[in-house]
């Protein structure tokens, strides 16, 4: 468990947004979509990365298939995940406070 | 039509390229066969993008094609875990991957099971050889049985060694 938590902090750009995006149940070319939508084109996450990211993910216990809708299948963020995710969060937070020289302290 | 040309595994991108430049002149890929035999057809001149892809485990093949198919790629064949994929190029053109991790870990998967097949293949030879020994020394077999093992060791070892050195350097690349 420790060793996972330490291999995704920091995690990849790519691996935050499908992350963040499957805190609720959808399927990869979606993630992708929204990623790109909400990032102003500036985060891509094209089949390669998305399919290699998500089966590693699944693999490492973050995020979990839950059903199968035609060709796509959809995932959820896992109790790990979950977990996996907000410390990185926090870790983007403090950044963001240190980068304005500002010590990060949590709400 | 039938060209020949040979590509190593790490140059996968000058062989993306090279795909890429046949359709700019009119002939598409229709099939390829390993080592070296790739089937065209004619085709009016096209942008057209390639992209290789690789699977570790059979079942994720069907689910690796069904994710660049959403994507809007083509799947044109499959062979010995290589998946080719064709895009028409629009304004920006697609990429497989969007960064260099992604790309390095594909190399990394692809050179790992390749250096475990050559591990398995070595390790035999090695059995074979001391098997070999055996019956020399029970004078069953002729001397020259062994030696032609124990060549047989040396070249896969070499090839091992070989496979080994191409991992670290792309890890270092990267």
């Amino acid at each position: 468990m420790g060793d996972v938590k330490k291999k995704y902090s920091p995690m990849p750009e790519t691996a935050f947004y499908i992350l963040y995006f499957l805190q609720k149940e959808d399927h990869g070319y979606s993630v992708s979509k929204q990623t790109e939508e909400l990032t102003n084109g500036e985060v891509l996450l094209p089949p390669g990365t998305m399919y290699g990211t998500l089966a590693k993910m699944e693999k490492d216990g973050l995020i979990r298939a839950v059903r199968q809708e035609n060709k796509r299948k959809l995932y959820l963020i896992t109790e790990l995940g979950q977990e996996i995710l907000d410390q990185e969060i926090r870790r983007i937070r403090r950044l963001y406070a240190n980068s304005k020289g500002e010590k990060y302290a949590e709400d | 039509m039938l060209k020949i040309n040979f590509f190593t595994l790490k140059e996968f991108e000058t062989e993306q390229k090279w795909l890429e430049d046949m359709a700019r002149q009119g002939w598409v890929l229709e099939t390829s066969y390993l080592p070296c035999f790739y089937f065209f057809k004619k085709c009016k001149p096209q942008n057209l993008v390639y992209r290789y892809d690789f699977y570790t485990n059979p079942q994720q093949k069907q689910e690796c094609i069904d994710m660049y198919e959403e994507y809007g790629w083509t799947n044109i064949h499959s062979m010995n875990d290589f998946l080719l994929f064709r895009h028409p190029a629009g304004q920006d053109i697609p990429e497989a991957f969007g960064n260099d991790e992604a790309k390095q870990e594909m190399i990394e998967r692809i050179i790992k099971k390749k250096l475990g097949l050559i591990l398995i293949m070595w390790m035999t030879m090695i059995a074979i050889t001391i098997f070999n020994g055996y019956m020399v020394i029970q004078n069953h077999l002729a001397m020259t049985s062994i030696v032609i093992t124990v060549l047989c060791c040396v070249i896969v070892g070499v090839l091992l060694i070989s496979q080994y050195r191409d991992l670290k350097q792309i890890q270092k690349e990267f």
